[in-house]
């Protein structure tokens, strides 16, 4: 099947790692983060071929290093990014452009923060969610802050551990309306080391760590038997080391891990992405408040 | 060749957006899953129950068929290099993990696709998002590059099949281009992210350090697809994308930094730069080519014509391959192009020069298929060879590694970026 439309070619300026993407419902736009440019574009919804973005937040005033996530939160009017390289959300006016000063940044120690690979709003309850890779089972899932947090503030939740099996997890999707998040986890081992910092090999790594062959943590959560990813479905006010809600997963979802979500609440449509495939799949009483009373 | 109405996406390149209409899964029976289809008036039921009474809680589980299931059962072309001592043809294969090797003049007739004497990938091979390819013929040896973990991983002309790779030495993450110099017993490659050129030798294995590196603001070196090591004139080339930001490390390994570096990120015009052979830390290009007039867009693998002095870049948004005197520099128009529908160029990623036959082959991304034209080929002209890796008129979808999505709802379309 090919697609209906690309935005594609050196005008439109993306580039490799977008890791999450948004589309603004309201105001018909789509926004996207660049991580080799240290930028986030703003596109119109409607974009194709070699495009040009109506709006581009880049520059050393945005505080921007390597952005692999973004997403819009349309009733508060801000973009909210996840930056990989710095550990930071990072938080701008919906229609700022050029070389603007984000609005907030959560960041720090306390934070708890490191690879961040997903964003998310929950507009009707003021949080941000995001998805955390940390160094241990602990350190990465999902953190959750009040969206009006600044600065080096602990998360108001955290979704995290081996019940909770996240862990190698990209996009986050929340559904406001029902309180529930939604996680693309490609897999439940724990990646290896990347045997490279910089330019040189890590200096404290073996020749096993890059084959993955020592010191890995596959441990599975209780209610898995193997190691292939999900779509999992938490409640907002979930946390801790608890295991999701429901799951898409198995043979017949022809998706071996995702690293990409999305949903529309209308349609009763999930949209799972991954590899070289992507999925929809119609499970309409997840939009239902009776199903998640159960 | 029937060009297609709609462009679709980049490889793993990963920097395309594209969007499908959700009009399969509204009309059952339409999607590409051989399992049965749910519908509104009969959602999937779950496949275990969960919350087992007094027990922890479990997940509710849906093990269920997609109503639409997209992806592209063919290969995906991402690099191509070629022996002419012993006459091979090899393609990297982004989609399907692997690489192919053909017969230099194996082509289609018709629509068939065209038969390959070796095809390796699958789990044992260890191949992923794979992207630049090379070979050494007097050695029977093919490198291949990972773009999407680490590592450069080496296979005989004999293995077939799912073996695994005679060699590996480790990268960082983001190598797209790969280049041997055969004279010098080195191998180079770019890395996307680190926006940097490292030198390895050409037999380096395991955790061999780089014997040079060439990064830095100076260097201009800013997101760079394809390269080439020019022992003859003693240089190093260079295809950037132009996308440019400090590089932090940041997996779950590496610490936070303790403030945020100021990181003018930048968008650079697309560029080739040409750099002395033995250059090391933040080297000065001695030359760029560089500007409107270049038409470089989204240049991905290069190669150097030696005996003639050109550069030949596959110019992924142009459609097109441009060719360039080996010594221009500053804004130039090339002094060819191929491009246009009778050409079959579609979203082209490879191109081989190849002196011995006069003859250049040309790499699709957008397109399931290989396209060889005579070396000195200009303007919109058919290929004289096609090689296919599906059936004429396989559609490609458009993205090789979908990393997140979006639905738009207006449209009811959903977005992928690659």
């Amino acid at each position: 099947m090919a697609p209906v439309r690309a935005i594609q070619g050196q005008a439109t300026r993306l580039s490799r790692t977008v890791h999450g993407l948004d589309y603004d419902a309201v105001n018909d736009e789509i926004i996207a983060p660049v991580y080799e440019a240290g930028a986030v574009l703003v596109y119109r919804g409607g974009a194709n071929g070699a495009e040009k973005p109506v709006r581009l937040i880049q520059g050393d005033k945005t505080m921007l290093l390597g952005p692999q996530t973004a997403a819009i939160d349309s009733v508060h009017g801000e973009i909210l990014v996840g930056d990989a390289s710095s550990g930071s959300i990072l938080i701008y006016d919906r229609l700022a452009n050029g070389n603007v000063a984000p609005k907030r940044i959560i960041r720090g120690l306390n934070t708890g923060l490191r690879e961040i690979t997903g964003i998310a709003a929950d507009t009707k309850r003021n949080l941000i969610v995001v998805v955390n890779m940390g160094a241990t089972k602990e350190e990465h899932g999902v953190f959750i802050f009040n969206r009006l947090d600044n600065g080096n503030v602990a998360p108001k939740a955290i979704i995290a551990g081996q019940e909770a099996g996240i862990s190698h997890a990209r996009q986050i999707v929340v559904d406001s309306e029902r309180g529930k998040i939604y996680v693309a986890v490609q897999g439940t081992n724990f990646r290896g080391v990347r045997p490279y910092v910089e330019d040189s090999p890590r200096k404290d790594t073996t020749w096993g760590d890059v084959l993955d062959e020592r010191g890995r943590d596959v441990s599975k959560p209780s209610w898995s038997d193997n190691s292939r990813g999900f779509i999992g479905v938490w409640d907002i006010t979930d946390h801790g080391n608890v295991p999701p809600r429901a799951v898409i997963k198995g043979a017949n979802t022809k998706l071996d891990g995702c690293g990409g979500v999305a949903f529309d609440p209308k349609e009763g449509l999930i949209i799972g992405v991954g590899n070289n495939t992507y999925a929809t799949y119609l499970i309409p009483q997840f939009f239902t408040d009776d199903f998640w009373k159960k | 060749m029937k060009r297609k109405t709609i462009l679709w996406a980049a490889g793993l390149i990963s920097m395309v957006l594209v969007a499908t209409a959700l009009s399969a899964w509204q009309t059952p029976g339409t999607g590409t899953s051989a399992s049965p289809k749910p519908s509104r008036a009969n959602p999937p039921a779950q496949a275990k129950s969960s919350q087992p009474a007094g027990g922890p809680r479990k997940p509710t589980v849906f093990d269920v068929a997609p109503v639409t299931n997209v992806a592209d059962p063919y290969p995906t072309w991402n690099g191509v290099t070629v022996d002419t001592d012993n006459n091979r043809v090899i393609f990297s294969d982004l989609n399907r993990h692997g690489y192919f090797i053909y017969d230099r003049l194996a082509h289609s007739e018709g629509g068939e696709v065209t038969p390959w004497l070796k095809h390796v990938g699958g789990r044992e091979a260890g191949l992923g998002f794979v992207s630049g390819i090379q070979a050494d013929p007097e050695k029977k040896v093919v490198y291949i590059a990972e773009n999407d973990g680490f590592g450069i991983r080496t296979f005989s002309y004999d293995d077939d099949g799912p073996v695994k790779a005679r060699n590996l030495v480790a990268t960082p993450h983001q190598v797209w281009g790969i280049a041997l110099s055969r004279a010098r017993k080195e191998m180079l490659v770019g890395v996307e992210e680190l926006h940097a050129l490292l030198v390895y030798k050409q037999d380096a294995e395991k955790l061999d350090p780089p014997l040079r590196v060439i990064r830095g603001v100076n260097s201009g070196i800013a997101d760079p697809h394809g390269v080439y090591m020019d022992s003859v004139n003693n240089e190093i080339v260079v295809a950037n994308h132009g996308n440019w930001s400090l590089y932090h490390p940041n997996t779950d390994h590496d610490p936070i930094p303790a403030v945020i570096p100021i990181s003018p990120g930048h968008f650079d015009e697309p560029s080739i730069r040409i750099y002395p052979v033995m250059a090391s830390g933040d080297a000065k290009p001695i030359r760029t080519i560089q500007g409107s007039k270049t038409g470089l867009d989204w240049p991905m693998q290069i190669d150097v014509d030696l005996p003639h002095n050109e550069i030949a870049v596959a110019n992924f948004g142009g459609d097109s391959i441009s060719i360039f005197r080996r010594t221009d520099k500053g804004d130039v128009a090339p002094i060819r192009e191929l491009k246009g529908a009778k050409t079959g160029i579609i979203g082209p990623v490879g191109v081989a020069i190849d002196t011995k036959n006069d003859e250049m082959i040309v790499a699709n991304y957008g397109d399931h298929t290989a396209v060889v034209f005579p070396r000195t080929a200009s303007g919109d002209v058919a290929p004289k060879r096609i090689i296919r890796n599906a059936p004429l008129n396989a559609e490609t979808c458009g993205f090789t590694n979908a990393s997140s999505a979006t639905y738009d709802s207006k449209r009811k379309q959903v977005l992928v970026a690659n």
